[in-house]
């Protein structure tokens, strides 16, 4: 099972929508994303007429790693569910019982 | 602000545009998530576009709307997520100014909608894009504008100017006060000067100037003293409208008239004589448009103290007889605009006119008393008028405060000028306006 192929199934039955969403909240409510944002026009402003692919590429590598743990491992644990959800639609719940 | 941003060059835009972008920015802030599937992959996570012009979505970072772009050139896709627009020719986010407004819009209202769960009242208006396409945008620097100079009328430009900038009769001419339409003279010097705010402030190219051809008629056909090619007095000149103005207006010769150039312009003074002897005291009260003040200090303030200070006169006391009193001026009502008139032409002994060259300073803000000097308010400068050169030979220059920046104004030239510079010209005319307005109702609550 590649990440492709897990990744696919993942959108068919519309975790991966729900994850995606459940990130999004979780890092602006962390305040991540109002951080990246004063980051990202700070650059911005630093180099004015920059375009997007190279903003992004700048900012990219910041923006990832500035992620706080407790996002990450909530994450972590959610994806893990989900894709054991797949594995074994009946084992996953009986797993994390345990 | 919206229209400070460069926008893109290669929108064009179309009203076929504006429905799908309305389209897509509605569905992009109700939170509907179904959509953004790329018509390609069908993956979400990868920047979906969704082109403008037809039903496609591709991704942005996977190309597959690029793809899009160079088959069927359709260059403009919108962002799913936040509705931005991608331009594939810049090969960048751009704005436009127009879609942008609508963009915040449409965000503002599903905003509201998300939180109190029905649509706003009057939703259809507020959405609707025909005001937008009628009002082209505004030029951010309408309403400052040369005049031309038709000949010796710089006295005229100069004080138009000083008339322009004046905030009170700006937003009294600009709110419709008195228009062609409902003005039913024929020779109207009002209707003439609210034509002139239409134009400055309406205009939309930089380099376009105004030529005051009607005023000028206007002043010829009705004032005497005025007609003629030769330089006139500024001052004569601004005295001439006020009270042109004043009687087209509804003005009246009572005090205090309730015409709005009075009320802008007018204020009272109090003249109080005192008896040497008996001390008794007679009050009068004047009427009061502007201040003229003799040059003998080398401050206006120092101008001002010499001006309501008091001095010996000869005078019969109808009480006493005595020959000698003590006379002092005082500012009663100030008006909420202030014009200051240094004499610097002065006639001499052989009744010819000289011109007074001295540097006089004058402070930006400046604080007036009043009330027989309880009270105090503060003024703020916004025009001054300088005559440059001789009597005969001289030419009338202005600067005017506009948009918390200093102008010099001379005849269609007009030069950004740092403050400093203006604090030191060789002033003849100054125009303050109080700092805070206060209203009638406010006074009420005081006492």
């Amino acid at each position: 099972m590649t990440a492709e192929r897990i990744s696919e199934q993942l959108h068919e039955n519309g975790d991966y929508e729900r994850l995606a969403n459940e990130l999004e909240y979780k890092l602006e409510t962390c305040g991540w994303a109002s951080q990246l944002r004063d980051y990202t026009r700070g650059i911005a402003r630093g180099n004015t007429g920059i375009d997007f692919k190279n903003l992004y590429e700048i900012t990219l590598n910041t923006a990832t790693e500035s992620i706080p743990d407790t996002v990450k491992m909530g994450m972590i644990k959610d994806i893990k569910s989900s894709v054991l959800k797949l594995a074994s639609p009946n084992e996953a719940t009986e797993n994390q019982k345990t | 602000m919206v229209n400070d941003v460069e926008t893109c060059p290669h929108v064009k835009l179309q009203s076929s545009f504006f429905e799908s972008y309305h389209k897509i920015c509605a569905q992009v802030f109700t939170r509907n998530n179904l959509r953004r599937c790329c018509s390609v992959c069908k993956k979400s996570n990868k920047r979906t576009l969704r082109c403008l012009e037809c039903e496609f979505t591709g991704c942005l970072w996977d190309d597959h709307f690029e793809q899009h772009v160079k088959e069927l050139n359709h260059s403009f896709g919108a962002d799913l997520k936040n509705s931005h627009i991608y331009c594939y020719s810049c090969q960048d986010y751009v704005y436009h100014p127009r879609l942008e407004m609508l963009r915040i819009k449409v965000q503002n209202i599903r905003s509201w909608q998300n939180k109190h769960k029905r649509l706003p009242d009057r939703y259809e208006q507020t959405i609707s894009l025909n005001p937008y396409e009628k009002y082209p945008s505004i030029c951010p620097t309408a309403g400052l504008r040369g005049i031309q100079n038709l000949g010796a009328t710089c006295f005229m430009s100069v004080i138009l100017q000083s008339t322009l900038h004046n905030p009170l009769l700006r937003n009294l001419f600009l709110s419709g006060f008195h228009t062609s339409e409902n003005c039913k003279r024929s020779s109207c010097m009002t209707c003439a000067i609210d034509n002139m705010f239409a134009s400055i402030y309406a205009s939309k190219e930089k380099t376009s100037f105004y030529g005051p051809t009607v005023i000028l008629n206007l002043m010829w056909k009705l004032s005497k003293s005025l007609s003629g090619y030769s330089q006139q007095d500024g001052h004569e000149f601004l005295v001439y409208l006020l009270d042109q103005m004043h009687s087209e207006s509804g003005g009246d010769n009572s005090f205090p008239c309730n015409c709005p150039i009075h009320k802008i312009f007018s204020g009272s003074m109090k003249s109080v004589i005192t008896c040497c002897e008996c001390k008794t005291k007679k009050v009068a009260t004047d009427p009061l448009m502007e201040v003229s003040l003799d040059l003998h200090e080398p401050s206006i303030q120092g101008c001002l103290e010499r001006y309501i200070s008091p001095e010996q006169i000869q005078y019969t006391c109808s009480n006493c007889n005595a020959k000698v009193a003590t006379k002092q001026l005082f500012f009663d009502k100030l008006p909420p605009t202030l014009c200051l008139q240094l004499k610097r032409f002065e006639q001499n002994s052989f009744a010819m006119s000289t011109k007074v060259d001295k540097l006089i300073t004058y402070p930006m803000l400046l604080k007036m008393q009043y009330n027989f000097n309880h009270d105090s308010v503060n003024y703020q400068l916004y025009a001054i008028v300088c005559h440059k050169g001789t009597l005969d030979t001289g030419h009338y220059i202005a600067y005017t405060l506009f948009q918390g920046h200093w102008y010099l104004l001379d005849d269609t030239t007009i030069t950004v000028v740092p403050e400093s510079e203006v604090l030191k010209t060789q002033a003849y005319l100054l125009f303050y306006h109080e700092k805070n307005l206060v209203y009638d109702d406010e006074h009420v609550e005081k006492s």
